[in-house]
């Protein structure tokens, strides 16, 4: 299973490879990352046949987590992958518009690394 | 057109017109005087002819010089012309007293256009009486020296009462003490005829008169008296549509010669904005000259070049050639500073060819020290030099150059000092200084130069303490300009928050006039065009009778006005530094909202990090209780290594959480702000990013697209972090304000809303190192009628309460007076001409910073 982290902030890759560091060693799951919308999408035509999870980032310069979800959802892969929103603007506006254009989970900075655990299991167990 | 000036702009002076050095000798002059005089008497049957005779034995007389003979047959033909009713003495007359005043200068023009309206008001047996005036090149000059005989002609005409000859000859007089810079006395005179045209009822010279009285207040330090007649005279733009062209005009002047050229420039444009709509476009062309310079004082060259090209296309309309030349001789001034120098050879090469001009000397001065510079620019310095002593030799021998004069020897002094003949450096240095102080010049610039040189001169040849004397004049210079520049700031604000006060009216006014205009537009251009200056003066006369003649009550009603514009103003004052404050506060309070979200983030990661070393730890401590042959090397190793990385991390973040603490804290320090070596890019990057994050915080449904462009290899400049970083702050709002109102008034539409700040190293007109910083929105625009007022205090198109209005005006401030820069602005707004030719509409700040 791949997971693609999506975020301007460089440090997310060193701080989810060891957030992540046992599931990463027993070979669960797989990282990728990316710095921007643009650079998301790229990665998502390299990996056009194999099952992602999409954890993005909202506010970002250049194009923004709200349309790096709506481009994935209305035109990627059948069935679209599993995107799940990040940020630090919790707010009403944020949250309705994600589920709208189809989020699957929205998660509010700071991340609790524990839940977030949970939820990535169940979402590909189940 | 006839050549007139109002006053010498120092500046200008070393391209004065020519002179020729053609006259008559005297002894041929007597002849004339003394036949015409027999005719005179020959024709005392026929008194037209006698008046014709007198008028021409009048300016004969002046010719010679014999100034009371001419003058008293002025008025004899005068009152011979009234008592028989007689049309064409009256165009006699006045052109007889334009002749006397060597046709120069503003009353000189006054006279001249009273003529030339009494010609074409009447019909056409009068043109017989009118002539083209052609006075030798050197009378004025030997008008103005003449200052003995004047005095005791003046003398004589106020004794026998004739108001408006005595008025006539002080005009001379005052012009005369004015060149010689003995600014008191020029006062002293300038208000005698004042006195007398208000009791003639002549109301264009009063005025005119008025500003002479505030420009030589300013001058003498006389800064409350200035004020009051320049609220008087803003008072009079206000009520009197038709001459404010006029009057704005007058108004320039004084600013422009004191050095506030800022508020010059503003006055300049309302009166060319005003001559353009009556269609004067002699007094338009004028005005073009005017604002160059002005520009061209500012050191904003490309301005002030486009301004020439204006005078010059206008001098074309006209069909004035020795416009049209004279406007190539001021274009190369700015052409050189932008270094464009064959362009501005090949204007310099034009002038030369003028066919107007027999006295090539000053031209051939100005053509050289042309080249000189253009040497000097390129580091050519002992070629520079023998193009200097050239000039310097042509300078000399024309008094119209003598302001140009002392420039010669510093920059020759400036060339042997850059060879390191320092002997030869000082002995030239010494002689400009001594001219400069010969001259009573108060050119503080200039100044400091030269003496900044001499203190380095005298360095180098080891005298170390003339060099100190001089570096001293040098400090105290320095510091005149600075407190100079200071209370330009402060009077510049309050003159213009009064002028903003009345712009609407005057708006509207103007508005109402072009509708006006349309109905009747032919006549009233015809009419205009002949005589808009006089024109206006007529109107304000029936004005000011009308007044005369209720003067006890408009006098009480004036210094109502005056005591309750004194009291609008001091308040003025104490609420505009309220507002400073306010405004200070207001940015604070953006930022933070921004900074909270900014910090969050690096705390997260030094949270999240310091969390992992632990689990790490505990990790490594599990695995060394293990027994020696289980423990894994390679892992603990590994894990050691992150807690280091992670160490790190933690250590990053932290500092990047207390930048942007330390940021905030100087932000609202108040501006005692060292200047320091900073880059901008990072500071703009910063800055960019908690304006977004501020807005955000804010308005959460907010969102826009933000680009940073920067120049790696920006070099790192001396500038004040937090004030420019309040200036980065305002704009980037500014341009974040408008995209997010066009994105909510047009939802739906596709509108990307978009902001970019761009950095640059770039290089200034004068070669120096500078940083361009360009923040650009692809907001609404700014209308081009609004585009000169935005740098205004408290204008704002904000709703009210939302914005102080000051943001732009203070930025504008720090930009140009604190570091020197330029600040300017471009925008396109939606249009009919931009959908077609595909352009989108938004605004761009350009802030130049020089290194």
């Amino acid at each position: 299973m791949k997971i693609l982290v999506v975020d301007d902030e460089k440090d997310i890759q060193p701080l989810f490879q060891q957030r992540f560091r046992r599931e990463i060693r027993n070979g669960e799951l797989e990282f990728v990352f990316a710095y921007s919308g643009e650079e998301a999408l790229k990665c998502l035509q390299e990996y056009l046949h194999q099952a992602v999870l999409i954890l993005s980032d909202i506010n970002m310069p250049g194009m923004s987590g709200l349309e790096l979800l709506k481009n994935i959802k209305e035109k990627h892969h059948q069935p679209p992958p599993v995107v799940m929103m990040i940020t630090a603007y919790g707010d009403a506006d944020n949250y309705n518009k994600a589920m709208k254009l189809g989020a699957d989970d929205f998660i509010t900075k700071p991340v609790d690394f524990n839940s977030l655990k949970e939820t990535i299991k169940t979402r590909i167990n189940g | 057109m006839k050549i007139r000036y109002l006053f010498y702009s120092f500046l200008l002076a070393c391209f004065a017109f020519l002179q020729s050095n053609a006259q008559e000798s005297t002894l041929e002059g007597k002849q004339k005087t003394d036949s015409l005089y027999q005719l005179i008497n020959g024709h005392s049957n026929d008194n037209q002819e006698k008046v014709l005779l007198l008028n021409e034995y009048a300016r004969q007389c002046f010719l010679n010089y014999e100034f009371q003979k001419g003058l008293i047959a002025t008025r004899d033909a005068r009152e011979l012309s009234e008592k028989i009713e007689f049309k064409g003495g009256e165009i006699l007359y006045y052109q007889t007293l334009t002749a006397f005043l060597g046709d120069f200068g503003s009353m000189s023009s006054y006279y001249q256009n009273l003529a030339e309206v009494l010609l074409e008001d009447s019909n056409s047996k009068l043109s017989v009486y009118y002539s083209d005036l052609k006075l030798p090149a050197d009378y004025f000059n030997n008008l103005i020296n003449s200052v003995n005989d004047l005095l005791s002609v003046y003398k004589y005409f106020e004794k026998i009462g004739d108001k408006e000859i005595t008025a006539a000859i002080i005009d001379v007089i005052k012009t005369h003490y004015f060149f010689q810079s003995d600014y008191p006395a020029t006062l002293r005179y300038v208000n005698v005829a004042s006195d007398l045209f208000d009791d003639l009822g002549m109301n264009y010279p009063t005025t005119l008169y008025s500003t002479y009285k505030m420009r030589l207040q300013y001058l003498l330090g006389e800064e409350a008296e200035a004020k009051k007649i320049e609220l008087e005279l803003v008072d009079l733009i206000e009520k009197n549509e038709d001459t404010i062209g006029v009057i704005a005009m007058n108004m320039a002047m004084p600013f422009s010669n004191s050095g506030r050229f800022a508020l010059g420039i503003e006055y300049h444009l309302k009166s060319i904005k005003a001559f353009k709509q009556v269609g004067n476009y002699k007094m338009l062309a004028d005005e073009y000259r005017y604002l160059g310079n002005d520009y061209l004082n500012l050191d904003m060259n490309s301005n002030s070049a486009a301004s020439y090209k204006s005078y010059i296309a206008t001098g074309e309309y006209l069909n004035d050639s020795s416009m049209i030349f004279r406007g190539y001789r001021h274009l190369v001034v700015p052409l050189i500073n932008l270094k464009e120098y064959e362009e501005a050879r090949r204007y310099m090469n034009l002038v030369l060819d003028d066919p107007n001009s027999e006295n090539k000397v000053p031209l051939l001065a100005a053509h050289n020290e042309m080249e000189g510079k253009i040497q000097m620019d390129q580091g050519k310095f002992a070629e520079a030099i023998p193009y200097f002593t050239e000039a310097f030799d042509g300078y000399k021998q024309d008094y119209r150059s003598r302001w140009s004069v002392p420039f010669m020897p510093f920059y020759i002094a400036s060339c042997y000092f850059q060879i390191g003949d320092y002997k030869k450096a000082l002995d030239y240095v010494l002689l400009s200084v001594e001219m400069e102080d010969a001259l009573n010049s108060n050119r503080t610039n200039f100044k400091i130069q030269v003496n900044l040189l001499v203190s380095e001169i005298y360095e180098k040849l080891g005298n170390r303490d003339k060099a100190f004397e001089f570096l001293k004049k040098y400090q105290e210079f320095s510091a005149e300009s600075d407190s100079l520049d200071e209370a330009n700031r402060v009077k510049d604000a309050e003159v213009r928050a009064i002028i903003d006060k009345n712009e609407k009216e005057i708006f509207q006014l103007e508005e109402d006039r072009r509708q006006k205009e349309q109905q009747n537009r032919l006549q009233r251009l015809w009419i205009f065009s002949i005589a808009g200056a006089l024109i206006s003066a007529i109107i304000l006369s029936l004005v000011l009778y009308r007044n005369n003649k209720n003067k006890q009550k408009t006098n009480t009603q004036l210094k109502e006005q005056k005591e309750e514009i004194q009291i609008t103003l001091e308040k003025l004052k104490e609420t505009q530094n309220q507002l400073i404050q306010s405004e200070k506060m207001a940015s604070l309070g953006e930022l933070t909202a921004g900074i909270a979200h900014e910090i969050q983030n690096p705390l997260n990661f030094v949270n999240n990090f310091s969390e992992l070393n632990k689990e790490l730890l505990e990790e490594l401590e599990v695995e060394r209780s293990k027994p020696k042959g289980d423990r894994d090397e390679n892992l603990e190793k590994e894990i050691l290594n992150d807690i280091k990385e992670n160490e790190q991390k933690i250590k990053h973040h932290g500092q990047r959480a207390e930048g942007i603490v330390k940021g905030m804290l100087q932000h609202s320090r108040s501006g005692s702000g060292q200047k320091e070596l900073t880059d901008l890019s990072m500071l703009a990057d910063e800055y960019l990013r908690l304006a977004y994050h501020g807005l955000r915080a804010k308005d959460k449904s907010f969102n826009a697209d933000f680009h940073l462009e920067i120049d790696e290899n920006l070099p790192k400049i001396k500038v004040i972090p937090q004030d420019i970083g309040r200036v980065l702050l305002n704009l980037i709002n500014n341009a974040f304000y408008t995209v997010s109102s066009k994105a909510s008034a047009i939802e739906d539409s596709g509108y990307k809303p978009r902001v970019s700040v761009k950095t640059k190293g770039i290089k200034t007109g004068k070669g120096k190192d500078a940083v361009e910083i360009r923040i650009k929105d692809n907001g609404f625009g700014i209308p081009s009628s609004l585009k000169d007022k935005i740098f205004q205090p408290f204008f704002t198109t904000k709703p009210t309460g939302e914005g102080t209005g000051l943001g732009l005006s203070i930025s504008y401030d720090i930009i140009t007076k604190g570091h020197n820069g330029e600040m300017r602005v471009e925008s396109n707004v939606l249009s009919d001409e931009n959908i077609k030719n595909n352009i989108e509409t938004g605004t761009e700040f350009i802030i130049t910073i020089p290194k």
